[in-house]
């Protein structure tokens, strides 16, 4: 290979061969090149513990962000979420229930109404009754007087009379403690309903929109995750990168620690024939050419490492600057502590209407136990009342035929005895317009109790979903808070380990002083190989007598190997198998 | 946790690896040629060896070969990491009974999928 060929690098510092022997200089060569090595390896580890302690930070940086964007998207977050959603649910069953107690307290206060009307008019059809039976014991006495036989038919009326008045009494009485007591029952719950009406759709809607934001949030934070879950991954890989560039170090090192290997031999070895060392001998200049180009190859390799080491290092740099970007839109996640706060007040509202639903079933249910035994005992008074019906009937039937016996004497008694059956009829449609509505207000009860009965566990899951949620915000907010000082502490490592790669890069000064070494070097084996030309012809120059081989035995890459036959070919070298399974 | 023993001259080597398979959740422990391997070998329980092949006082390839003969380590993987690439050189490896032949400069990834394929 020509050495007119090689150039060197610009700056670099001439060398003047004559002021030493070619040992000398290959001495001094030597013992720069180990130095080179030793100074650059040290460096390269130096390197390597910052790289260590870069992964462990950006590892801690990406732990702490994941961490805080979990807050709202992980499973912390997830169990808030689910919590407002039961307790969504559970509003929205506590207003059904709500609308519905009001149906019904609506349709038992319309019964009472009528029960009120119907017992009004049975009071009036009974004082019509007791003046007919007045009127009928006169009658009869009347008549009696005269010679008419009206056997015990005003006994009878007598005591009818009494009788109707004392259970119609009865049933009034009842009613009467009845009416009021359901009236009462009905205004208490009434209160407590609308309370809950009033307030259940807007604490729902606030729960309403709590939740939407908070799903808003989630998705942000979920965003924010895969984004920082992205560029994590890129410094992932550029860290890779770097490790892969720094094994270059090695390399070179070994091509350097060849270099070297061969000078000392050129400085120590003889030639058999006349004992001259073989830095004298003219086949020395093919060597030394050979240690040329692999310089030359090293120097580049090295300086292309480096590079490469600086340019992965630029890249963590604006990757970890994204991450800590990212952490300033969690920031704006974890400043929402007041949307926090404006849950747990919606939950405190949730909570109280709950109470408040509790105590509307509660007096429902103890108003339907009441009102159940007093409608049992108005049917028990209507039933008597309408046994006295019957027996009025059949007064009136018999006073009809002792009226029709006595002719026309008997006319009063015969119109007193249709206005007994009229009366009692009226009775009769009174009775059983009271017994329908009682049964209805049965039914009302009925429903009544088993809507305000507690099923079983409901109230307990209930709770436990109002609990659960009041825990999850709570705890939401409290993360939330701490996340707010977190990022602080965030971005400062972010700075940081920013500061600290961006000191390395700018520290990496191996690259500039290899290649001062090795261009100097180079410099000095070019002057000594113009000085062998100038002494020997270029025959003599060129013939490998040494054998060049025998100083690539020691070679442990292709690339030297394809240096040594003049062919750097790293093409090939590339398309080698790295990984091979024995 | 799984033990690996890396066993190279060059510290930046060592130190890559390390932190490549310290990272992957691995015990490493460190050589610097194959005498030094053998010392620190003795009264361990090693899952894999990763070695170079060439180093002063004791190569890959003779490390290798005392390994197998050890009954403690006749079936632990040897996997040799080199800057060599020749066929040849490969074949002296598989012949004195390494598992796996990886050429520098290792990819991390590549490093720990040969790691785990291989590791008892």
């Amino acid at each position: 290979m020509p050495f007119a060929t090689e150039t060197f690098t610009p700056g670099a510092t001439p060398f003047d061969s004559s002021a030493q022997s070619w040992p000398e200089t290959l001495s001094g060569i030597s013992k720069e090149l180990e130095c080179l090595n030793r100074d650059t390896e040290l460096e390269f580890l130096k390197i390597g513990a910052k790289v260590s302690e870069f992964i462990d930070t950006v590892s801690c940086l990406s732990r702490e962000l994941g961490a805080l964007a979990d807050i709202v998207s992980g499973e912390q977050g997830q169990r808030a979420s689910d919590a407002l959603t039961g307790v969504l649910e559970v509003s929205s069953e506590m207003r059904a229930r709500s609308e519905e107690g009001g149906r019904l307290l609506g349709n038992m206060r319309q019964e009472a109404g009528r029960v009120r009307q119907t017992l009004a008019h049975f009071s009036g059809t009974v004082a019509t009754f007791h003046s007919l039976g007045l009127l009928t014991r006169i009658e009869t006495a009347r008549l009696g007087s005269a010679g008419a036989d009206f056997g015990n038919l005003a006994e009878e009326v007598r005591l009818l009379a009494r009788n109707v008045q004392s259970r119609v009494e009865s049933a009034l009485d009842t009613a009467g403690e009845l009416i009021p007591r359901i009236e009462n029952a009905l205004q208490e719950v009434s209160a407590l309903q609308e309370g809950q009406a009033k307030n259940l759709p807007l604490v729902i809607a606030q729960v309403s929109e709590n939740l939407s934001s908070f799903r808003e949030m989630q998705a942000e934070a979920h965003a924010s995750s895969l984004r920082l879950g992205a560029e994590y991954a890129e410094i992932g890989e550029a860290f890779k990168r770097v490790i892969v560039s720094m094994q270059f170090n090695d390399i070179t090192r070994q091509q350097v620690e060849h270099v070297i290997e061969v000078l000392r031999r050129l400085n120590s070895e003889t030639r058999p024939e006349d004992g001259a060392l073989l830095i004298q001998t003219p086949g020395a200049a093919s060597v030394l050419e050979l240690q040329f180009s692999q310089l030359a190859n090293t120097g580049n390799k090295f300086s292309s490492s480096v590079a490469a080491v600086a340019q992965s290092f630029d890249e963590i740099v604006n990757h970890v600057a994204k991450m800590v970007e990212e952490s300033g839109a969690l920031s704006g996640l974890s400043g929402k502590s007041s949307f926090f706060r404006q849950m747990e007040r919606g939950c405190s509202a949730i909570l109280s209407n709950l109470t408040l639903c509790a105590n509307a079933d509660a007096a429902t249910e103890s108003t339907s136990d009441g009102l159940a035994e007093k409608i049992a005992r108005m049917r028990a008074s209507i039933e008597e009342i309408r046994v006295i019906e019957t027996q009025m009937r059949r007064i009136a039937m018999n006073a009809r035929i002792s009226a029709e016996h006595l002719g026309p004497a008997g006319e009063a008694l015969s119109a007193l005895a249709n206005a007994i059956k009229v009366r009692a009829s009226e009775s009769r449609l009174g009775s059983d317009s009271l017994v329908e509505t009682l049964e209805k207000m049965n039914a009302v009860v009925g429903d009544l109790t088993a809507h305000a009965r507690p099923q079983a566990g409901k109230r307990e899951a209930q709770e436990g979903c109002f609990e659960s949620m009041r825990s999850a915000i709570a705890q939401l907010r409290d993360s939330q808070e701490d996340g707010a000082s977190q990022i602080a502490v965030i971005t400062a490592h972010g700075d940081a380990l920013r500061k600290s790669i961006s000191g390395a890069r700018e520290n990496l000064s191996a690259a500039a002083r290899f290649g001062e070494v090795v261009d100097l070097t180079r410099s000095k084996l070019l002057a000594i190989m113009t000085e062998m030309r100038a002494g020997w012809s270029h025959e003599e120059s060129q013939e490998g007598a040494l054998g060049l081989a025998q100083f690539s035995k020691h070679y442990t890459m292709q690339e030297e190997r394809d240096i040594a036959r003049g062919t750097a070919a790293p093409a090939a070298a590339q398309s080698i198998d790295d990984v091979e399974f024995f | 946790m799984k033990t690996i023993l890396t066993v190279d001259d060059s510290a930046t080597v060592r130190q890559m690896a390390g932190l490549v398979l310290r990272g992957a959740g691995y015990e490493v422990i460190e050589a610097i040629d194959g005498v030094d391997a053998l010392s620190k070998m003795t009264g361990q329980e090693l899952n894999l060896i990763l070695t170079d092949l060439n180093m002063p006082n004791m190569d890959g390839l003779e490390l290798t070969r005392r390994v197998r003969t050890l009954p403690n380590y006749k079936f632990v993987p040897v996997v040799l990491l080199t800057t060599e690439s020749q066929p040849e050189k490969k074949q002296e490896g598989k012949a004195a009974g390494a598992t796996a032949w990886i050429v520098k400069p290792f990819n991390p990834d590549q490093l720990l999928a040969v790691v785990k394929k291989v590791i008892t």
